[in-house]
């Protein structure tokens, strides 16, 4: 009787704890939400010149050609990324943590490595990767007298967003691997050894019994990745800045591009309002998607 | 026995355990400490800034923000400027924010928007509108009214990037800069037969087809930023279809439209130049310098610059390729409104006097800028590879190559066009920029191309 009383704590006092970090979140989060939120119904070009036009901003972005693009761009990456960054990271992970694999630990770190890089310090390197007259592609395909296949890679509008999001699964494998070796690691090995003597192969192993106990890990890299790639911005900005043109255009970029370049504050607001809903939206709709698979 | 043992380590664990997170502690509040006096020295120094002069008198403190970072040699006067005005006058202390290029006018356009500017500070021509809408620069007309020997010494035309439409000039003109200079290898052009590239636009195409069959890049350019193509070269062709008067009505707001045939004449001139190859390939993803460097290797047979880019010649390209480096005005399409030798310039880039300056220290940043923009320094400028918008007659302390730009081009040419960018608001060049490169690429027409522009247009105050 005395110990319960003991460990429950005063409300005053678990308020006054969680007090700092609500203050901190709301400030640096919920507050500037608001504010970007309130300023995306206004025409906002400057302090002193700025009038509410109510849902102006959103009707002009349901008809902006190069949001349409950039919105599509985001969906582009995002699909290619959970198939680059999730799956592949799933299997270099399966075999790190497989047995057969020598000198795992110097495979970890290698491939982990990228994940510490600053995006801009990837950004410059893979542009060089792509230069069309001093970059490593052109240059080993002159080598192997294939001259003519040579071309400025980045200048292609058409393939451009799948040239940029090689440098974003390559710098972000290692990322997704790490969260699902720690998934890996929390199942019993007894299950894995119990499935082998029964005669299940590798294969069978990974898809009947690690992917289901998985299923969280899926989650939590799925969303990641979908919420990482949709505010994606500095990769292409160093890389191609939405060029040639806007076929590389993203969301966060063309906010960044509306305020800073176009000082048309209010419009962008309305852009990085439309990042948010959208997100929420797949990351519901994710959550909707694994909800009914639990229920069945 | 075992019992005290292992007491005793307990009490050496916790003892480490106490001895570590106090050096956590100290560690943490050193880095803190350290953090916090960096902070008070950036404050201080910001930028390159130049070195305190005097003694311990209290002393009138004035912020400058540019584009003139240091390391090139047409920048570096500034700097120079700076520390032999806080010689002379050793009451001041002048604190320098300096950025490159492309960074500053995203920083400054922002600073602008939000009220929030040096009290010295350098801004774009588009920028002109929303300096005088939030009202952050002083007008200048009094003080050229009463000084009228200091506003003679300038070039004709030289406020006119800086006056407003109700007549303030709210800026120094920076410089004399002519956006729209044809830089051509003479080497590289014997070698396909020509001495210099003809001034008509089709003998011109024809040229850059010799050129592209012999393996050279016939005109370099690096139009990542969306800036170059369109201050450098797109200007002066809407000039040659549409003519200049065509452009102060649209500026002013008096008539014409994006989608007028002049203007998408003017388009189909550039789309034109890129389906004939007269580009490196990468031009749209290049950076501005990396394009230039194309002509300082020599793969490239001219340059379509500013005279801004005589600088970077001087500093990156070879003595050879300085040697062999041509100037030209621009070829000329002759069923076009504008004149053959308009050249597209101004000064572009003026510096303003924070309307929140009071006192001495507004008289102070006064004779500052009046001082560095007037005729005392033109000359000088002219020697640091700077083209003054002050009047110079003397060319012969002038680098070679500005030489002959300036008897070339300065010289001759017969009407001062308008750069785009320079004039008309930053929302707008903004969808210029946006759909210049999509034009350019083939994935818009040019009379979708100039609907968006319009539609952006009509959507704009012009005053």
């Amino acid at each position: 009787m005395k110990n319960r009383h003991t460990l429950k704590m005063k409300q005053s006092v678990i308020w006054a704890y969680i007090a700092p970090g609500v203050i901190w979140y709301a400030f640096m989060v919920i507050v500037p939400l608001c504010i970007m939120t309130g300023m995306s119904f206004f025409d906002w070009r400057s302090v002193i010149d700025n009038k509410f036009i109510g849902l102006e901003n959103f009707k002009e972005l349901m008809e902006d050609r190069i949001f349409k693009t950039a919105l599509l761009n985001n969906i582009k990456i995002i699909l290619i990324c959970l198939v680059g960054q999730v799956g592949l990271g799933f299997i270099v992970s399966l075999l790190v943590n497989s047995k057969v694999l020598r000198f795992a630990k110097v495979h970890r770190v290698a491939i982990f490595l990228p994940v510490i890089l600053s995006t801009v310090v990837v950004g410059f390197m893979w542009s060089i990767v792509y230069n069309n007259d001093f970059g490593i592609i052109n240059a080993f395909l002159r080598a192997v007298g294939r001259e003519e296949l040579a071309r400025s890679w980045l200048d292609n509008s058409e393939q451009v967003v799948f040239l940029l999001a090689v440098p974003l699964i390559w710098q972000y494998i290692g990322y997704n691997m790490v969260i699902f070796l720690a998934g890996l690691q929390g199942i019993a090995a007894e299950v894995l050894e119990s499935a082998a003597i029964d005669g299940a192969n590798a294969l069978q192993r990974a898809r009947y019994i690690t992917m289901p106990l998985m299923k969280n890990t899926f989650f939590v890299v799925i969303m990641l990745c979908i919420s990482g790639n949709m505010k994606i911005f500095d990769h292409i900005y160093i890389m191609t800045n939405g060029g040639p043109g806007s076929s590389s255009m993203v969301l966060a970029l063309y906010a960044y591009k509306m305020s800073f370049g176009a000082s048309r504050f209010g419009y962008a607001n309305a852009v990085s309002v439309s990042i948010l809903v959208i997100s929420l939206i797949l990351i519901a709709g994710l959550k909707l998607v694994l909800k009914e698979e639990k229920n069945e | 026995m075992n019992e005290t043992k292992k007491t005793n380590e307990r009490k050496v664990f916790q003892m480490k355990k106490g001895l570590i997170s106090i050096m956590l502690v100290c560690a943490m509040l050193f880095s803190l400490i350290g953090c916090s006096t960096k902070n008070e020295n950036t404050a201080g120094n910001s930028g390159n800034q130049s070195e305190a002069t005097g003694d311990s008198e209290e002393k009138i403190e004035l912020t400058i923000s540019h584009n003139w970072v240091e390391g090139t040699k047409g920048n570096g006067y500034i700097w120079e400027f700076i520390k032999q005005y806080e010689k002379e006058n050793p009451n001041v202390k002048i604190t320098t924010l300096a950025l490159g290029h492309d960074d500053y006018e995203v920083k400054i356009a922002t600073g602008i928007a939000a009220g929030d500017v040096a009290d010295i500070f350098e801004f774009k021509g588009g920028m002109l509108v929303n300096v005088d809408r939030n009202n952050l620069a002083i007008p200048l007309n009094e003080i050229i009214e009463e000084d009228s020997e200091w506003a003679d010494s300038f070039r004709d035309g030289m406020f006119n990037d800086m006056t407003t439409a109700d007549g303030d000039i709210l800026g120094f003109p920076v410089e004399f800069a002519v956006t729209t200079v044809l830089y051509y290898n003479q080497k590289i052009l014997k070698d396909v037969g020509y001495d210099a590239p003809p001034e008509d636009w089709g003998g011109f195409l024809k040229m850059c087809d010799k050129l592209n069959e012999a393996g050279y890049t016939p005109v370099a350019f690096g139009n990542a930023a969306g800036w170059p193509v369109e201050s450098d070269m797109f200007s002066k062709y809407a000039n040659n279809m549409t003519g200049t008067d065509w452009f102060w009505d649209i500026k002013y707001g008096k008539g014409g439209s994006f989608t007028d045939p002049e203007f998408i004449d003017a388009l189909n001139m550039l789309k034109e130049a890129t389906d004939r190859n007269m580009f490196n390939e990468d031009i749209n993803t290049l950076e501005y310098s990396l394009g230039q460097q194309l002509y300082f290797d020599g793969k490239a047979a001219m340059l379509m610059d500013g005279s801004y880019a005589i600088r970077n010649i001087l500093d990156g390209a070879s003595q050879e390729i300085q040697d062999a480096t041509q100037v030209s005005f621009f070829p000329y399409d002759k069923d076009g409104k504008g004149e053959a030798k308009a050249v597209c310039g101004g000064c572009g880039w003026g510096v303003g006097i924070n309307s929140k300056l009071e006192g001495e220290k507004r008289e102070i940043a006064i004779d500052f800028c009046k001082r560095y923009f007037g005729p005392e320094t033109a000359a000088t400028k002219l020697e640091w590879g700077m083209f003054p918008a002050g009047k110079v007659d003397d060319y012969s302390k002038a680098d070679p190559l500005q030489q002959r730009y300036l008897e070339t081009i300065v010289d001759n040419y017969t009407d001062l066009a308008q750069c785009y960018s320079v004039h008309l608001p930053t929302n707008l060049i903004n969808v210029f920029y946006n759909g210049l490169q999509d034009f350019m690429a083939g994935n818009l027409s040019a009379e979708d191309y100039a609907k968006e522009i319009q539609a952006e247009y009509e959507r704009t105050e012009l005053k």
